[in-house]
């Protein structure tokens, strides 16, 4: 009986436990918030609104990718779970933003987000 | 309860002092008081004198009642003659029945009545308090007092109620609401049986007299007027809180029975301030007096208050309110014979300022033209006699000239109201003359005559009686330079004569000539324009009514009744019923100082009998060169002026004299401009500092910092988002820096 | 490396992408794209020479990355909307890459087919249906130049210094070989046997395989499962047993590694066993955009006399200054 365990885990079976190393998880996160830090500056300086909110998704892929990471380091799969939360929230944002997109296009026909600037004052 | 407890304690304070009195002064006269003050009796039986106080109050109600009904008849009028008749009665019903030896207290109502401990609730507390119930004081002093205040209110209320009458309306019962609040002011000021009562009168105949100069209030000059006698009377009412303060701290009690009894028994105050109460007091009570009745420095007010109607003049400026300052100090003479006993100069300085103010004011009376102003004038040097009285210790000769004064002053007043009231509101005398021909005024003609006679102190009348009270006193006390004193008293009264009878020559003989005066000029000949220059053309003056001819009839009658008063026994209002009220009064300490041993003599004769003589013919000199200039040969005095202007070593004096000595110009350039640099600054000062810097400054900080931010709030959605990242961006700087890290 | 050169590397990228973002210089693009390229190589080159001198360059980690960061780049800059969403898509595939080199499979190829595939697809045709309209000639003058660029260029970077600070540097970075961080893979592998054992039907075809090839009849043989307190599944530290009776013989079959739940396993079962009401909520909140996108986009507009008047081409009647949008076209 023994044997056969043994035998089989010599057999050298691709395991998915190995942990992963300081420098494939210092360059994936580097990655990740160079990623955030650009999908900011998008949102912060285009001024088409379907842009800014490509920059969102752009913020929330940078999480995304900092979430696997940290899930791997772990060992945990709720780091992937927390994508799927993530894709989930993008997914329903793009489809209100869209919306709100189009209904806004039908009012004035631009995408500028400075065209709607009622919240100044004067 | 606690109130009584407080009040023992009080009275054992009141009577420490009196452990030495023991030490070589006789029983009854501490501080040479003349007369012992006796002590409050305890009377039930004057509950009517309650109605004295309360029937102004009544009167003022229903004047003001009436003015918000809207009445336009005489209404107001008749209600506050009845009202001040009223209590004038009840006043002479109360005197009637008082005994001047028993002063009484007439409790009315609990007012003030509080205590407090000073200590830690240990049984040594000592226990504080104030007692100040709305009570009436009747002694011989308010007693003499009230007879005359009530009994000219109502006299002049009647003789304004046809003076007044062209104001029917509210105008009317404006005027007389005022004159029934001075009286109820003056009431309590006289009667009242504490100090803190006598304060309440004191602002309160200041309230109504400033109500009353500002009668005419869409008049410039009478607001200003207003204004300057509520504002000099607030230095002397500074001093004289002050004053009732310190005999508070010193004595425990402002009620007059019990601060009598300690001055009595000899205490000079238990206070923790030794020696206070005998220096500062009287000094605080002086300035006090001088400012209420206006004399120097403070005397520039009542000239000014003429502004006010002329019945008002003859009432507070003349007749009541002013001399109430000689009530107070003839009402607390005890602490300035406290004061000379114990070394001090207050009753000097009061004799030295009252005589200066009478020389000082004469000469100004001589030569003012408007002869309300020449009353003013005369007014503010007669109570620089009661003054000097005062301040030589004759209580009584002060008291005495009070009365005379009241009425010949109130009479002249009139008179010089009658006038101005018939000749269209005229009162420069170089305007006038020869009235005495125009027929309806002989009434006022006389009685003017009677109050210049008995201003003047002409031998024989009342002013000449009641003024020798206090210049022969000059002969007889002891003080520094006293007998230089009288003989500038002796002076002024040459010039009183010379000043009272300049007016009544001018005004009554000579020729008649009259004009209106200008303004009044104006508005009646207004269709007549360009006719020619001669205004009176077609002026009519109208004599006074038969009301103003009753007043100045009885009170020439009382005048001369004052006159008599001297030569017979003790009835109401003589010469020995007068010493008689002032001796049994707090005033009676100082009644008439002698001088132990030898008395001193006047060129060898008993200073009074000389008296007679010098002050009698220094008046008739006065009047005969009043006669020989005003009357005889009219042009006589325009030239003399002439001279003495054209003369340079003396033309000052003519100048100085008609510029009244150019106090009002010292007090601009002593005071006014002082102040007025002074409020500059701070008004600088409260522009760059407290609203600029301070003010403006605080808030220009946040508009600083939003217009620092502003350029974020731009309504740009991604403003906003560069701010909120910005923020996360410092969130996240603190959590990594700080924490994670441990440092910046 | 110390913070003061990760911070100059920032400044030095953050002035790259602000030449990058000027519109239409080629010249000043070139330097920014090399300024920004440089930076991130000097940094990752430092992260690398911090590392053990035998450990494993992750070259395709860093082919992946600098792949998206160049997508993201050109994606933030590019002035014409649809390349800057063809440029997502490239971010999108090089993310799905780096998910794969974390063993993320699933995840990676849900990104691709729900991002790629519809999210981006959305998005590309709102772009048309707008740019329809509005430009004809070229790229809107509002696509082409940047808005307050330095602001959001410090805000952003000030951001990244501090979050790859907090990577990087701090205590030495994230590091897996620190204490605590990486979890014993005996815990590990006893986490996921345990998911083995809840699910029993997959439990129970591995061991019949098993069964099977240890044999050597042709028929399998009818077996059950035991399970002591509802385990079956036993964990020594090294190996994973199970004990199966078969025709009343009791005999313990040691699991061989490779039936371990796979990945996309463990992900549903995390996400089914650990995280069910988060997976509702989820699903709601779908729901939900799903009726606003349909509420939103069917609400009819009441245009005023302006704005129809600007939608037909004409200036509107009163002109105002915050309506200067219309010059979209130079």
């Amino acid at each position: 009986m023994n044997d056969v365990a043994v035998s089989l885990t010599q057999a050298g079976e691709a395991s998915t436990m190995v942990p992963i190393t300081t420098g494939t998880i210092q360059i994936v996160l580097l990655v990740s918030a160079v990623m955030f830090a650009i999908g900011m500056v998008g949102f912060l300086t285009r001024r088409n609104m379907i842009l800014m909110f490509l920059c969102t998704e752009l913020m929330f892929q940078a999480s995304a990718i900092a979430m696997i990471a940290f899930g791997r380091m772990h060992l945990n799969p709720e780091g992937q779970v927390f994508v799927i939360f993530i894709l989930t929230v993008a997914a329903a944002e793009a489809a209100l933003a869209l919306g709100l997109v189009v209904l806004l296009y039908r009012r004035k026909p631009t995408l500028d987000a400075e065209a709607w600037s009622e919240l100044k004052e004067c | 309860m606690l109130s009584a407890i407080a009040h023992t304690a009080l009275a054992n304070v009141a009577m420490a002092g009196g452990g030495d009195s023991s030490h070589g002064l006789p029983a009854g006269a501490p501080f040479g008081f003349q007369v012992p003050i006796p002590p409050v009796v305890d009377e039930q039986s004057f509950a009517l004198a309650a109605w004295m106080i309360w029937l102004p109050v009544l009167s003022a109600v229903l004047c003001g009642i009436y003015a918000a009904l809207g009445v336009k008849s005489r209404l107001p009028a008749w209600t506050t003659v009845a009202a001040l008749a009223g209590s004038f009665v009840i006043a002479t019903i109360t005197v009637s029945k008082l005994d001047f030896a028993s002063p009484v207290v007439v409790h009315l109502f609990d007012w003030i009545d509080i205590s407090w401990s000073s200590g830690s609730g240990s049984a040594g507390d000592q226990w504080h308090g104030l007692r100040a119930n709305f009570a009436l004081y009747l002694d011989g002093l308010s007693a003499y007092w009230i007879l005359f205040v009530t009994f000219l209110g109502t006299m002049i209320a009647f003789y304004a109620s046809e003076y007044m009458e062209e104001d029917t309306g509210v105008g009317y019962c404006r005027f007389f609401a005022g004159v029934s609040i001075f009286l109820f002011a003056m009431t309590a000021l006289v009667l009242g049986e504490n100090l803190v009562m006598l304060y309440l009168g004191w602002e309160g105949v200041g309230l109504a007299s400033y109500l009353l100069i500002g009668y005419y209030y869409k008049k410039p000059a009478a607001v200003a007027a207003a204004k300057k006698a509520f504002i000099m009377n607030r230095i002397g009412d500074l001093g004289l809180a002050l004053g009732i303060y310190l005999i508070w701290l010193e004595y425990g009690s402002l009620e007059f029975g019990v601060l009598f009894a300690a001055l009595q028994s000899g205490s000079t105050g238990a206070g923790q301030y030794d020696g206070w109460a005998a220096t500062l007091i009287p000094w605080c009570l002086m300035l006090g007096a001088f400012g209420k009745s206006a004399q120097f420095p403070l005397y520039v007010w009542l000239p000014d208050a003429m502004e006010g109607p002329t019945p008002v003049s003859a009432l507070i400026h003349a007749a009541t309110m002013v001399t109430a300052g000689i009530y107070l100090i003839a009402r607390t003479m005890p602490f300035f014979l406290m004061n000379k006993d114990l070394g001090g100069h207050a009753l000097e300085a009061v004799a030295w300022i009252g005589g200066l103010t009478a020389l000082l004011a004469a000469t100004i009376a001589m030569a003012q033209y408007d002869i309300k102003r020449v009353m003013a004038y005369s007014t503010v040097s007669q109570l620089g006699y009661m003054f000097m009285g005062l301040g030589l210790a004759t209580s009584f000769g002060a008291c005495y000239h009070v009365l005379t004064h009241a009425f010949f002053k109130a009479l002249l007043f009139l008179c010089c109201g009658a006038v101005m009231h018939g000749f269209g509101g005229q009162l420069d005398l170089r305007k006038l003359g020869g009235i005495r021909r125009i027929p309806g005024w002989g009434v006022v003609c006389g009685a003017m005559l009677v109050g210049s006679l008995w201003l003047s102190g002409i031998p024989g009348t009342a002013g000449y009686f009641s003024k020798d009270e206090i210049l022969a006193q000059a002969f007889i006390s002891e003080g520094a330079g006293f007998r230089f004193l009288g003989w500038i008293g002796i002076l002024t009264a040459g010039l009183t004569a010379y000043y009272t009878f300049r007016v009544w020559f001018r005004i009554f003989t000579g020729p008649t000539h009259f004009k209106p005066e200008e303004s009044h000029a104006h508005d009646s000949h207004a269709g007549h324009a360009g006719m020619d220059g001669q205004e009176d053309h077609d002026f009519h003056p109208h004599a006074p009514g038969l009301r103003i001819k009753l007043v100045l009839t009885v009170l020439s009658l009382g005048a001369i009744w004052l006159a008599i008063g001297y030569f017979v026994g003790d009835v109401w209002g003589t010469q020995a019923w007068i010493k008689n009220a002032i001796m049994h009064s707090s005033a009676g300490t100082g009644l008439q100082l002698m001088p132990a041993g030898e008395h001193p003599t006047l060129f060898g004769f008993e200073p009074h009998t000389a008296m007679y003589f010098i002050s009698g013919t220094f008046g008739l000199v006065g009047l005969s060169i009043a006669y020989w200039l005003h009357c005889a040969n009219r042009k006589a005095a325009d030239d003399l002026r002439a001279w003495l202007i054209g003369r340079r070593w003396i033309a000052w004096l003519p100048r100085a004299m008609e510029h009244k000595w150019y106090v009002d110009e010292i007090y601009i350039a002593t005071i006014r401009f002082p102040l007025w640099i002074v409020s500059q600054a701070l008004y600088m000062f409260d522009r760059v500092f407290v609203d600029g810097i301070g003010v403006n400054g605080t808030a220009r900080l946040p508009k600083l910092a939003a217009s620092l931010f502003q350029p974020l709030y731009n309504g740009k959605l991604q403003g906003y988002a560069t701010s909120m990242a910005g923020g996360l961006a410092l969130v996240i700087a603190w959590v990594v820096w700080v924490w994670m890290r441990g440092s910046v | 490396m110390t913070p003061s050169i990760l911070y100059t590397a920032c400044v030095v990228g953050a002035i790259g992408l602000y030449l990058i973002m000027r519109p239409h210089r080629k010249a000043t693009r070139i330097v920014g794209t090399i300024a920004g390229a440089g930076a991130l190589a000097f940094i990752m080159v430092k992260v690398l020479e911090g590392l053990d001198a035998d450990a494993p360059v992750p070259i395709l980690e860093i082919i992946f990355g600098l792949a998206a960061i160049t997508g993201a780049a050109r994606m933030v800059t590019h002035p014409r909307p649809v390349f800057a969403a063809i440029y997502f898509v490239v971010v999108v595939v090089s993310s799905a890459g780096m998910f794969l080199l974390m063993d993320a499979e699933f995840m990676a190829f849900s990104l691709i087919i729900v991002y790629a595939g519809a999210i981006l697809i959305t998005y590309l045709f709102v772009l048309m249906l707008a740019q329809d309209a509005t430009s004809t000639a070229g790229e809107a003058l509002y696509d082409r130049i940047p808005r307050e660029p330095v602001a959001a260029l410090v805000v952003g970077f000030v951001l990244l210094a501090i979050l790859s600070d907090a990577f990087l540097l701090v205590d030495g970075g994230v590091r897996p070989d620190a204490p605590g961080m990486t979890p014993s893979l005996a815990s590990v592998e006893e986490d996921r046997w345990m998911v083995l054992d809840g699910l029993p039907l997959q439990l129970k075809e591995t061991v019949a395989d098993l069964i099977e090839s240890d044999s050597t009849d042709t028929t399998p043989a009818a077996f059950t499962i035991e399970r002591v307190d509802g385990r079956a599944i036993r964990f020594d530290g090294t190996n994973a047993s199970v004990d199966v009776k078969i025709a009343d013989e009791s005999r313990n079959i040691v699991l061989p590694v490779s039936a371990m739940p796979t990945n996309a396993q463990l992900v549903g079962w995390s996400l089914v066993a650990t995280f069910p009401v988060s997976l509702e909520v989820a699903g709601v909140i779908l729901l939900m955009a799903m009726f606003g996108a349909v509420v939103l986009a069917r609400r009819q507009i009441d245009l005023g006399e302006d704005e129809l008047r600007v939608a037909a081409g004409m200036p509107p009647l009163l002109e105002d200054e915050e309506s200067d949008f219309a010059g979209g076209s130079s």
